[in-house]
């Protein structure tokens, strides 16, 4: 009976269409699992280096091409800094390009924080506007709760560093006082955004 | 493929029935592949699972009565939409964490107006609503709105070291310490923080318990205690949970008539096979009749299986598409619980990673329950199978959550660049 043919083709062909859906995801999520993502591109400094600068190149015109660090550059000093951290010499870890320029950016270094990712002691170098919030488009994200999406902004302004709040619904403190308007930073000052502090450091 | 749908169509009732049906869920099978490939922070593949999934719920409801498919495809297009809903009026996922009590109050508030006021069927007070108008099964809102009491309890109260925390509670650094509690010692420490949670669960396991739903008991009680576990990543919390499960379950078997004749039925269905041995027996005739490859898709009618539509679902796909299928169909649900927690694994932060693994584990629990049910491995419980049994808040709500593990992906979890590093200024 050609009827009962078809049917049972029919059947067969409807498992396997759904053996093959079964197959895509399975092969989907192997993928994923086997090609985890990288370790975060991140600067950081070794706790137990007592100075060591961040080799990135600060500019103070705000020209986004120099101060764009590609992420293989961002990841090579890491490893350098270890090193220079144990041998204590630390003039070793700069790239000559750097040397020549002898210019090094004022930093954030964290002080204490929740973020399950941020250890006292990382590092950030500040470009000429640093956004810290929530949202993923931040230059500084964290997560906190109390953290809101766009929390704070810290902008270079004829040559000196001011933090200002946007708005946040916790605020930003500087020094233990939360700010209502952008105030200068002084080498060694300490903003607390959420649970995070960071210090300041002019260098 | 058209030409041969079309034989079919032309040839078979059940299959041209199945067809007509599919084109909705099948569209949005369609839809949900495309996304997928557009890059986003949505949770790739979440989307095409559960699209397959509710297709095959429409094809094997069509094929058992025509009027709940077409009942489920309502279903599912306002769970689609309120999936949507989900994802873009939720601003931030971890702003539900605040909602806590809101959410576990409303999760015992709810089980325990059913408790009083609910309307009965087959012997469990589980709907809730205005009879012949509108009525909703609590049960399935109570145990989203769980999912996230516990998930912001023990993000925020329980002390720990487990899942979306990786580092140690203790730190010198003070300003934190409000959020960890000093760490004490004993099962919870005895320790204030833990009473809000306990009477919560506790009261809502009384509530599901004296409602004689014995299979959302088991699902309440395995979530809280996986919950637990993955909060905290204490191993002497599970072992206390399945400890207290046990012997809450003999208690359960001694004090229960029904329990104790829902795993008589378990042990020995030729006892009463009229009786409380009817449902197993029929869904294992049922998966006998399909053997390796199926009966084919609606051509011999299944027998008397009772709520084939519902709890039973599993039985037909075996009955139709065989071992073959029902393994196909198993897997599926093996790789979305997988996706699910490996999202937690990812998220960042401690209650979007907490949110997402106990929708996981509902999903995981709830598919185990009933699907070890159908093929008489444990006692059968009535659970829905998520996405494939007919139920509108079952598939509402299941959508929610799926909604709810997408925003854990976009709020919660690190993007791929940009993060931590240093950026020119835009």
């Amino acid at each position: 009976m050609p009827v009962g043919i078809f049917l049972t083709i029919g059947k067969y062909v409807f498992v396997a269409l759904l053996y093959l859906f079964v197959v895509l995801v399975f092969r989907a999520l192997v993928v994923r699992v086997t090609a985890r993502r990288p370790a975060p591109t991140r600067v950081r400094r070794p706790v137990s280096a007592p100075i060591t600068f961040q080799p990135v190149a600060h500019r103070q015109d705000a020209g986004a091409t120099e101060t764009a660090v590609p992420p293989a550059e961002q990841a090579q000093p890491a490893p350098a800094n270890r090193v220079a951290a144990d041998s204590g010499t630390i003039g070793e870890v700069r790239e000559p390009r750097l040397r020549e320029e002898g210019e090094y950016p004022p930093m954030l270094v964290v002080r204490a924080s929740a973020e399950a990712d941020l250890e006292p002691g990382h590092t950030f170098a500040l470009a000429a506007t640093v956004t810290i919030g929530r949202g993923p488009h931040n230059t500084i994200v964290l997560s906190g709760r109390y953290v809101s999406k766009e929390h704070a902004v810290i902008y270079l302004q004829e040559g000196q560093y001011l933090l200002a709040d946007q708005n946040s619904t916790n605020g930003t403190y500087h020094n233990g006082t939360r700010i209502t308007e952008p105030v200068p930073l002084a080498d060694g000052d300490e903003i607390t955004i959420g649970t995070t502090v960071f210090a300041y450091q002019s260098t | 493929m058209v030409g041969l749908a079309l034989v079919f169509a032309a040839t078979n009732e059940p299959i041209a029935r199945a067809l007509r049906a599919a084109v909705v869920p099948g569209a949005l099978l369609a839809a949900a592949l495309l996304l997928d490939i557009i890059p986003g922070p949505r949770g790739r593949l979440l989307l095409p699972m559960v699209a397959l999934l509710t297709t095959l719920s429409v094809v094997f409801l069509s094929r058992i009565e025509m009027v709940l498919a077409t009942k489920q495809i309502m279903w599912v297009l306002m769970g689609s939409a309120l999936l949507v809903a989900t994802y873009f009026l939720i601003d931030d996922v971890r702003d539900l964490a605040r909602l806590k009590y809101l959410a576990g109050g409303s999760a015992v508030a709810l089980l325990a107006i059913t408790a009083v006021w609910g309307t009965e069927q087959h012997g469990a007070r589980l709907w809730l609503g205005i009879p012949g108008a509108f009525s909703f099964q609590a049960g399935e809102v109570a145990k989203l709105l769980m999912v996230i009491f516990l998930a912001g309890y023990i993000a925020e109260r329980v002390p720990t070291s487990g899942l979306g925390h990786r580092r140690p509670a203790a730190r010198p650094h003070a300003p934190l310490t409000p959020l960890y509690p000093p760490a004490c010692g004993g099962i919870m420490g005895g320790c204030k923080y833990s009473a809000p949670l306990l009477i919560i669960v506790i009261l809502g396991l009384a509530l599901l318990i004296s409602q004689r739903d014995l299979g959302a008991a088991a699902l309440f009680f395995g979530l809280f205690v996986a919950m637990l576990y993955l909060g905290t990543g204490r191993k002497d919390y599970a072992v206390g949970g399945i400890a207290v499960f046990l012997a809450g379950a003999v208690a359960a078997y001694y004090t229960f008539p029904h329990a104790a004749a829902r795993v008589q039925a378990w042990l020995n269905p030729w006892q009463a096979p009229q009786q409380s041995g009817y449902q197993p027996l029929q869904a294992l005739f049922c998966l006998a009749e399909g053997g390796i490859v199926g009966t084919g898709l609606g051509r011999i009618p299944i027998g008397a299986l009772p709520a084939a539509g519902t709890d039973l679902i599993l039985a037909v796909v075996g009955h139709d598409i065989g071992l073959l299928g029902t393994l196909a169909v198993v897997m599926m649900y093996a790789f979305f619980c997988f996706r699910a927690y490996d999202i937690a694994r990812g998220a960042t932060d401690r209650f979007g990673a907490l949110l997402a693994a106990g929708i996981a584990t509902i999903f995981a629990l709830q598919s185990l329950l009933i699907i070890g049910g159908v093929v008489r491995l444990i006692p059968l419980t009535g659970i829905t199978l998520p996405f494939l049994s007919y139920g509108g808040t079952s598939m509402i709500i299941n959508f929610i959550a799926v909604g709810l593990l997408m925003t854990v992906v976009r709020d919660c979890t690190r993007p791929e660049s940009g993060r931590l590093t240093l950026s020119p200024s835009p």
